[in-house]
């Protein structure tokens, strides 16, 4: 079990393990046969291609759809996904490009081809992102529980992004780092109005003229009518919704059945899931972004040698977040999104979250999740790794999340989804890199403690492991007491004693009277 | 906190759950206070009647000359052995606590001057290869119930609890084992 314990020492350790997985890194440009799929851990491109995020702009109004946010709304807001990532996965197939991941509302996707032909490609991005438009206008689905048509929100950018291995398992799609994915994806969610937006990048390379405000001056329907004329895809939303349509013939999408999972999260396997076998608890979603990330690759990009610091510094970043959750918290990464982990963390039963338990866990992780930043910072510098400029940016809030994996056969993404996700990472958002802010679900969920921590703003600066445990133990706070007895006795044997973390059950509970203490009485079950 | 089984009551397990179907079964767990937070289970009761598919009701006085030979075999050395607390089966449904299993669990351990300080839930079923899945849940007065470690390991050599005869034997399916995600099950 988790000790809900960081030290310096654990992260130490790690950083050093992870480095070397770094020591050397080769970074390389795309060419026209490059494969960027299985790329290994020590090797990056540099990739000149348009970058689409799409986002699904009613995902929010399907989860609002119902005043509690019971297993219904949750099963519809889940096939409701699933539907339209089926019908993204035939239009991803059909037009070659590159699909790096779905997120929850967003899908994000590169254009790398026709190499050396930038207007090209961005008439192509167009093109597609009209045709993810169009489908999915049609992948909605009439019958008893009606699921509406998704709403799309289009943002392209282009330019030289870095490829790196995304650390998932199996089938491993490469994650871009840089300027064009961050834009792309700024103007997908740069609004609440459907539509392409196009950065004036992205603008002038297929000669429209630059705009004053890019997040509201949607594509005419003649400048995306010239984009398809010259992209001339193969395919049509009539071809790929007919395609979707057998497919979902022949493979219905199984009903959505959802069970508790019995905390602690980091001993779920994500990767088991399907509908019929989906889990939903009340819990906390997380959030941690690596804030100035995409301004360090642009700085960092053109370079070979700075190059390499990129690719290991966000190894070591990434891997030291994912640690600190899971191995010393608990809790369960659900994916690495670009420079960004999200995770799931929780305490109590299948069927009930001990809801200030998990909240205090989650401020103790959070604390822990920067404490671990900073020191493996400290680590990277002192291996001449430039860092200058990095921060972390942490989110969290809570409630019902479900958790499942969706898409096709062979190809299933994991998705955790509820209302707590979207505003954690709104949380997350509105963060500084040395922030942490909670929403007001978990606010609700705190101690008395855990709330003086963050304050009526819900939100504190230089929230490290140190001063959330002081501070949550100082003002009673049953969990941090259990990690702060935990802590004590780390650092006195070099043994990691096992210890059972919730004060609420200290080990002297744990033992026989010297009486009989058979029960006398009836005892049900069920 | 762990609690251990010893090999021949997994076997137990798998031979009367078996025998029951898609019916729910219960019994007692009798322990031995091994060391500060480890107990082992060295003896449960098997109820076979009481139950439904969906419920199981444990009576006292079926167990009552099973404790009684308990307590008679370990010379009525309370503090090191004594009543460990409650299994049933899940036949149909996750090897997890229902509401009312952890309703009623809180109940023993609150209910009463003789209330044990204590007391541990295990959740038994059969999956699809018949193979034992269990979850093991503690509870204590005044606290939330806490998932607890399961652990497998034989008899000890001098093992006071054996009820003769006793016929030794060798643990050899490693495989049934899955501790890590007890709500997996097949799709
Ligand atoms: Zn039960």
């Amino acid at each position: 079990m988790a000790k809900k314990v960081w030290k310096s020492e654990t992260t130490d350790k790690r950083v050093a393990t992870r480095l070397k997985e770094v020591e050397t890194v080769e970074i390389k440009d795309y060419v026209r046969d490059t494969d960027l799929h299985g790329l290994a851990r020590n090797k990056a491109y540099r990739v000149d291609g348009v970058h689409i995020y799409a986002d699904i702009l009613n995902l929010g109004e399907m989860l609002q759809s119902t005043e509690a946010e019971g297993e219904t709304c949750h099963k519809r807001t889940l096939r409701f996904l699933n539907l339209h990532y089926r019908a993204v996965y035939r239009i991803i197939a059909a037009v070659d490009a590159i699909q790096v991941d779905f997120h929850n509302q967003r899908l994000h996707l590169v254009v790398a081809k026709p190499y050396g032909d930038e207007a090209a490609r961005v008439h192509k991005a167009v093109a597609i992102g009209q045709l993810i438009m169009d489908v999915l206008a049609k992948t909605g689905e009439d019958g008893d529980e009606k699921i509406p048509a998704a709403k799309v929100r289009v943002g392209i950018d282009t330019g030289v992004a870095l490829a790196v291995r995304n650390g998932r398992r199996g089938n491993s799609e490469p994650l871009f780092l840089g300027v064009p994915a961050n834009h792309a994806a700024k103007r997908a969610g740069g609004g609440t109005a459907d539509g392409i937006y196009l950065s004036n990048e992205a603008r002038t390379a297929i000669d429209l003229d630059e705009v004053a405000n890019e997040d509201t001056s949607a594509l005419t329907p003649a400048e995306v009518g010239d984009s398809q004329e010259e992209a001339a895809l193969a395919v049509t939303a009539d071809g790929v919704v007919r395609d979707w349509k057998k497919d979902l013939e022949a493979n219905p999408i199984g009903k959505f059945s959802f069970s508790g999972h019995t905390p602690p999260f980091a001993d779920l396997d994500l990767e088991v899931l399907t509908p019929g076998n989906s889990r939903r608890n009340d819990a906390i979603s997380v959030y941690a972004d690596i804030d100035g990330f995409t301004a360090y690759v642009a700085d960092h990009i053109d370079d070979d040698d700075d190059a390499v610091d990129v690719v290991r510094a966000l190894h070591v970043l990434r891997a030291e977040l994912d640690a600190v959750l899971t191995e010393d918290f608990g809790g369960r990464k659900v994916r690495f999104i670009g420079d960004c982990v999200h995770g799931i963390i929780g305490e109590g039963t299948a069927q009930t979250a001990d809801t200030e338990a998990s909240a205090s866990t989650a401020i103790l992780c959070a604390g822990g999740l920067r404490s671990g930043f900073d020191r493996a910072l400290e680590l990277l510098e002192d291996e001449g790794i430039d860092v200058a400029g990095l921060g972390i940016a942490i989110g969290f809030d809570a409630g019902p999340i479900a958790l499942t994996r969706l898409g096709m056969k062979g190809s299933m993404i994991r998705c955790a989804t509820g209302r707590a996700v979207l505003a954690s990472e709104h949380e997350q958002r509105r963060c500084a890199g040395d922030e942490t802010a909670l929403g007001s679900v978990a606010y609700g969920w705190c101690s008395d403690a855990g709330q003086k921590i963050f304050g009526s703003s819900r939100k504190r600066s230089g929230l490290t492991y140190d001063v959330a445990l002081k501070e949550l133990a100082d003002d009673g706070d049953a969990t941090a007491a259990a990690a702060k007895v935990a802590k004590a006795a780390m650092s006195m044997s070099l043994l990691e004693p096992i210890i059972a973390a919730p004060a609420a059950a200290a080990p002297s509970a744990f033992r026989f009277p010297n009486r009989d203490v058979t029960p006398t009485k009836p005892a049900g079950f069920a | 906190m762990i609690v251990t089984l010893p090999p021949d009551l997994i076997a137990k397990f798998e031979k009367a759950l078996s025998r029951a179907g898609t019916r729910e079964i219960g019994g007692v767990l009798v322990g031995e206070h091994v060391a500060d937070e480890e107990f082992r289970v060295v003896d449960l009761s098997v109820q076979h009647s009481g139950g439904t598919d969906s419920c199981f009701v444990r009576h006292p006085e079926k167990h009552r000359r099973f404790m009684r030979r308990f307590f008679r075999r370990t010379g009525t050395d309370y503090a090191r052995f004594n009543y460990l607390g409650e299994w049933h089966s899940h036949p149909l449904y996750l090897a997890v606590p229902s509401a009312t299993d952890l309703t009623q669990m809180q109940l023993i351990v609150e209910e009463g001057a003789n209330a044990p300080l204590f007391a541990v839930l295990l959740i038994v079923r059969l999956d699809g290869s018949e193979r034992i899945e269990l979850s093991a849940t503690a509870f204590a007065p005044g606290s939330v119930p806490i998932q607890i470690e399961i652990g497998i390991q034989p008899r000890p050599d001098d093992d006071p609890t054996i009820p003769a005869p006793w016929i030794t034997w060798r643990w050899s399916r490693p495989d049934w084992w899955r501790k890590k995600d007890v709500n997996r099950r097949k799709d």
